[in-house]
């Protein structure tokens, strides 16, 4: 039964993988039709120059045919060269994907370990001052452009901070130019900023919604009953409830998996971090469409299969779920 | 830019059971609305701006007799509430209020389109699908996962360079990822309201496909539309002054909020209230946008409260 | 167009160069960190007492051996590829690792580099010979000889290295013969025609190892890892690192023909915008860099740092579309009303309020940098609303009710674009909009993308009325592409459709003419011509501006010695050795 389902499931996501890669690819063969930088508006290049150039890229075969040999690069891990300088798109990924996973990861779990005692907190004193103090601070968090945040730490913690004759924090960068990144404290206060900017907005959400959970949680008979059976509170909430209201954070952090290469953008580029997400805005900028693409297409791979691995290991792991 | 998932993920988590929404389900909903204050409040700042952005022109011929575009070259950075500049001037002399009354208009009208497009869209595919599930079910939400998958941003900036954007191409870019969400959402209500028995018996009495749509199964998700569009107006202003400061977005000299907050970054340092104007606007337009969203919510949901 | 010499002419790849440049980088000064890279100056004299400011820091001081110099960028490099790189960024890095036979003063001048000095010309102007110095070393300590230069330019022209893509290959295939190493220091070009240029344009590129490419086939080339990481160098430093996205490190090549460099380490490092580069230097965080013109002035008043500024080798101009039956052409036809939009600009403000003050009024499409620069260019222009509005009603355009002119049923009425992202040129069509509505005439300002932009000027012509800039990084004032009948279409840049035959033959006559003297009085008429005809008024000549902090020394950035060169880098030190 598992196994039929665990095939079926695999299979499913066929579709949607031809889907994604047919919908990048035809994006971008609207946006750019067959233009090359360099080459079409290269004045040192004659026609036939440039025909050759696009026989070589392969781009007067059929449209077709290209998507073709492009998605069976892909099953080789081929994401195809980039239109400026003919580099493997391949290997820009992977260069830039350490820093992407180190940042939304870093940003995520500071999410998580301060989203739930907050959210806790406004739950068991629902009501209060601090209830509401914490209510306003995560739906204000949501509110704030994550770009404006960010130059505006920049600017208090980099640049006053250091006007101020105060330590400061690097405004931008892994680490210390120069260096080659080995120093782990190095890289911590590198990572501070960009990380706290990337982690408001996840803040902002998972402390109210572990706010809520818990407050259902707490509603709960077998919550009462273990309060009725005197139970102290402090058991009460941590042993018990706590760890039933956080089940349903785990769902939502899950979900925001899928941003992990992609979610970080914006903060990549305020911070100059070199990550997939700036990798991907610089590329777009100068034109390099199948960088673009090649990027694009990763992303959406690493979402379809990390959403088909999580729905097997619930298959595998909770044995309520129907194999429909 | 993070998808709204998460708010989402908020009013589907517990579908509530409940019949067919009589009028005193809206009334009802209205009473507890009416009772959260802070909820009204948003409600009011948001209507405000609407208001605004709607009738800019008018507010600027009344009250700063200037237009977006009028250059003083002589009077460039003028403080607040120098003489005839209530909220001073910009790098170009231009009035500052002004352009944020005419920015209201750029960027409410890209919420409101993008919200009306996605949730146009969305209402009807996630319709469709849940009500006649099977095969147009499957491939409909095939199609939504695909557009899913895809990171929006990336998305966004593809987008973006492909129609250098104006308002409206900008609204119907974010629109077009934005619908995939709302479609899943619905589809899910609909699945949870079709297998009731007032629909069973509907059918029953050979109503049409269109008829049990339009007058049965959309009252029933009517709730979470407004929620969610509550919600995600606040999400598309975020998302196009994003776009704004990646470049991608409105151009100059055309004002948006998000442009003017890009824009005026550079003069920070001499010129502080350049960045404040804007931000605030952007600030409260979302905030409100949230906070009526959630009000919204725990009104139609009070359980959830 | 076709490609005959036209195409052929070399400043059109600096001008495509630079236009590709410029796309780029508009977008990523999105907050108006544009206006750094235009930034400016005053003109001739102060670029002179810019240049004499390297001096300030050429302090008694006895050089320093050791440390290390950060240099800001808001790009980071694209490639080390010496015969494709297409922008500044990767130029820059280039120059420092790679020498080419000659190399370039700041005021243009070409100075011996792997030459001993500038090549002996045959009396028919067809025979160039190079003598290289002796010794030479690759920083493997391979010996350098002819035979690599050779094969370089071998690569940039001959047909059996075809499938190798260089920007200069059309060019120098137009005219270029031969290249033969006849011992291991003496090589010959050989050209089929005189083409003053040359030097200028091709002789500063950086020579490959034929040691280690020699035996790589062309088309392999383009993508070898040699052209992302350079395992020899000829330049004061040797390539260590690239992170992309972050820093290009360069170290000291010991085996440099100057003698080893003061510096352990050169590193590039990309900062996010030229705000944020501007509050680095403050901080110390980054030596030298480019700030944006709007911090220059808070800059200046740092003790820690030196600010200047000089004039760069470009202008930024709008054009008018004069092509037969355009819009343009019905409105702008009659060169009064050219110049009576030119005469309503009120440039010292503009100039003020979109660079801060650092861009110069311009009068030539030859900027002051280059010596061919006509300083007695006639007409000039200045701002007189009242000439403006004058000329304009004895053109017959009078005011409608609407106060907006209007002749034979036709506004006074027009788009102009500019490429988007740029907010210095955003800024500028803004200030145009409200200065013509002052003398009755209505444009609308629209930013396109630079791509459109381009098309707009090279093929479809729809446009009105395009603002944008050229950087003349190349020394040669050749400007065939622009104002030429040969620049229009496909590889050109005469938008305008501007056609006048006597500039035609001026142009050509000059191109022919490699005795200086002689060219100079060629390029004094045409830039009369043009400032009288008004096909495309240059608005302004921006200045760089530059931070660089206390302690780095002769550190002497000038307007050619910067970008295209750094001569003077070998001699740059840092105070505390760190």
């Amino acid at each position: 039964m598992l196994a039929k389902y665990l095939v079926r499931r695999v299979l499913a996501t066929i579709p949607v993988v031809i889907g994604v890669t047919l919908i990048t690819f035809l994006v971008m063969h609207v946006t750019a039709g067959s233009y090359i930088p360099g080459v079409d508006l290269n004045p040192a290049l004659k026609p036939e120059d440039i025909e050759a150039i696009k026989r070589y890229l392969g781009l007067d075969r059929p449209l077709y045919i290209q998507y073709l040999t492009w998605l069976g690069g892909i099953v080789h891990g081929d994401f195809g060269r980039s239109m400026i300088d003919g580099s493997l798109v391949s290997r820009h990924i992977f260069d830039r994907l350490p820093a992407t996973l180190e940042l939304t990861t870093t940003a995520i779990l500071l999410g998580v370990l301060i989203s739930i005692p907050l959210g806790v907190t406004g739950a068991l004193r629902r009501g209060s001052k601090i209830d509401y103090a914490l209510t306003a601070m995560s739906v204000g968090g949501f509110a704030i452009p994550a770009f404006w945040l960010g130059l505006m730490l920049i600017l208090l913690f980099s640049v006053q901070f250091q006007a101020w004759g105060l330590p400061f924090l690097p405004s931008g960068g892994v680490m210390t130019p120069g260096t080659q990144g080995g120093d782990l404290l190095d890289r911590l206060v590198h990572l501070l900023l960009p990380a706290t900017v990337l982690s408001f907005v996840y803040l902002s959400i998972w402390s109210r919604f572990t706010r809520s959970s818990m407050l259902e949680v707490l509603s709960q008979d077998y919550v009462r009953t273990a309060r009725a059976k005197g139970m102290s509170e402090r058991r009460v909430v941590y042993l018990h409830a706590l760890r039933n209201a956080v089940i349903p954070l785990v769902t939502l952090v899950g979900l925001e998996l899928p941003a992990l290469v992609s979610g970080g953008l914006v903060v990549e580029v305020v911070f100059s971090w070199p990550g997939i997400g700036k990798l991907l805005y610089e590329r777009a900028i100068q034109t390099d469409y199948t960088t673009v693409l090649g990027i694009t297409t990763f992303a959406a791979l690493l979402v379809v299969l990390g959403n088909l691995l999580a729905d097997i290991l619930y298959a595998v792991l909770d044995p309520r779920i129907r194999y429909a | 830019m993070i998808s709204p998932i998460p708010l989402e993920g908020e009013v589907a988590v517990e579908p509530v059971e409940r019949g067919r929404p009589g009028k005193s389900y809206w009334q009802e909903s209205w009473e507890r609305l009416r009772l959260n204050r802070l909820g009204i409040a948003a409600g009011l700042v948001l209507v405000f701006f609407i208001l605004v952005a709607i009738t800019s022109p008018i507010l600027a011929a009344l009250f700063t007799h200037t237009d977006y575009r009028t250059i003083d070259l002589a009077n460039t950075f003028a403080r607040p509430l120098s003489a005839g500049h209530i909220l001073g001037t910009d790098d170009l002399g231009r009035d500052e209020l002004t352009r944020l009354l005419f920015g209201a208009q750029v960027s409410m009208g890209i919420g409101f389109l993008s919200v009306f497009v996605a949730l146009t869209v969305g209402a009807t595919v996630g319709l469709v699908a849940g009500f006649y599930g099977g095969l147009i079910d499957g491939l409909l939400m095939r199609f939504v996962d695909m557009i899913l998958a895809i990171p929006a941003i990336f998305l966004f900036i593809l987008m973006a360079l492909l129609f250098k954007p104006n308002a409206i191409t900008l609204a119907l870019i974010i629109a077009s990822v934005g619908w995939g969400s709302i479609a899943r959402l619905v589809r899910g209500e609909v699945l949870s309201v079709r297998t009731r028995d007032f629909m069973v018996a509907t059918k029953a009495l050979g109503a049409s496909d269109l008829r049990l749509i339009g007058r049965h199964l959309l009252p029933n998700v009517l709730h979470v539309l407004i929620v969610y569009g509550s919600l995600y107006l606040g999400q598309v202003i975020l998302i196009e002054a994003a776009l704004d400061f990646l470049g991608l977005g409105i151009t100059p000299p055309t004002p948006s909020w998000g442009n003017m907050l890009t824009n005026s970054e550079t003069f920070f340092f001499h010129s502080s209230w350049l960045v404040v104007w804007p931000g605030i606007t952007i600030f409260l337009s979302v905030l409100a946008a949230n906070l009526f969203g959630n009000a919204l919510r725990d009104a139609f949901d009070p359980r959830l409260r | 167009m076709s490609r005959d010499e036209g195409a052929g002419d070399p400043g059109f790849e600096q001008f495509e160069r630079f236009l590709d440049e410029w796309s780029r980088r508009d977008f990523l000064r999105r907050m108006g960190a544009g206006a750094a890279w235009l930034a400016f100056s005053a003109g001739a004299l102060e670029l002179l007492e810019a240049c004499g400011g390297g001096n300030q820091n050429t302090t008694g001081l006895t050089p320093v051996k050791g440390g290390k110099l950060i240099e800001g960028t808001i790009s980071d490099i694209a490639t080390f590829n010496t015969l494709n790189s297409g922008d500044t960024a990767s130029t820059q890095m280039i120059t420092l690792c790679f020498d080419g036979l000659l190399d370039i003063t700041a005021s243009g001048d070409n100075i011996p580099s792997l030459a001993q000095a500038l090549p002996t010309i045959s009396s028919d102007a067809l025979s160039y010979t190079f003598k290289l110095k002796p010794n030479l070393k690759w920083s493997d300590g391979q010996p350098l000889t002819a035979d690599d230069v050779a094969f370089t330019y071998g690569l940039m022209f001959l047909p059996e290295t075809k499938d190798f893509v260089s920007r200069y290959r059309a060019d120098l295939e137009g005219y270029l013969q031969s290249v033969t190493a006849t011992d291991p220091q003496t090589v010959v070009f050989k050209f089929s025609k005189v083409q003053a240029s040359f030097l200028d344009s091709h002789c500063r590129r950086g020579i490959l190892p034929k040691h280690i490419l020699g035996s790589v086939a062309p088309k392999a080339l383009n993508t070898h890892d040699f052209m992302s990481g350079p395992t020899v160098a000829t330049g004061v430093f040797k390539f260590v690192r690239w992170d992309k996205g972050q820093q290009v490190v360069l170290g000291r090549n010991d085996n440099y023909w100057g003698g080893p460099a003061y510096l352990d380490q050169y590193i590039f490092k990309v900062v996010t915008d030229a705000v944020v580069l501007a509050q680095q230097l403050k901080t110390g965080e980054l030596d030298v860099g480019q700030p944006d013109a709007s911090q220059f002035d808070n800059l200046q008043t740092q003790t820690n740092l030196k600010a200047m500024s000089f004039v760069n080798p470009g202008f930024v101009y709008y054009q008018f579309n004069l092509g037969q039956g355009t819009t343009g052409s019905q409105l702008f036809g009659d060169k009064n009303v050219r110049k009576a939009l030119h005469t309503a600009l009120d440039r010292t403000a503009m100039a003020r309020a979109a660079y801060f003050g650092q861009a110069v009024p311009a009068d030539s499409f030859l900027p002051p940098t280059t010596w061919a620069y006509n300083a007695n260019v006639t007409p000039k222009y200045t701002f007189d609303k009242a000439k403006a509005e004058q000329l304009l009603d004895s053109s017959g355009w009078a005011k409608g009710s609407d106060g907006i002119r209007v002749k034979g049923g036709q506004k006074l009425s027009f788009e102009i674009n500019t490429n988007s992202g740029n907010k210095v040129r955003e800024n500028l069509i803004t200030i145009m909009q409200q200065q013509w509505h002052d003398i009755g005439v209505d444009a609308k300002p629209r930013p396109i993308a630079f791509q459109t932009l381009v098309t707009q000027i090279r093929a479809t012509h729809t446009f009105q009325i395009i603002l944008i800039g050229i950087a003349n990084s190349d020394t040669d004032p050749d400007a065939t592409t622009l104002f030429t009948t040969k620049g229009i279409g496909s590889g050109g840049l005469n938008g305008m459709q501007y056609i006048n035959p006597q500039v035609d033959q001026l142009m050509a006559d000059a191109l022919k003419t490699p005795d200086r003297s002689k060219r100079k009085p060629l390029y004094a008429q045409i830039q009369d011509i043009i400032a009288d005809d008004l096909p495309a008024p240059i608005l302004f000549y921006p200045k760089y501006l530059w931070g660089i902090n206390n302690r780095v020394k002769n550190f002497k950035v000038g307007s050619y010695n910067t970008y295209q060169g750094r001569p003077w880098m070998k001699d740059v030190f840092v105070t505390d050795g760190k």
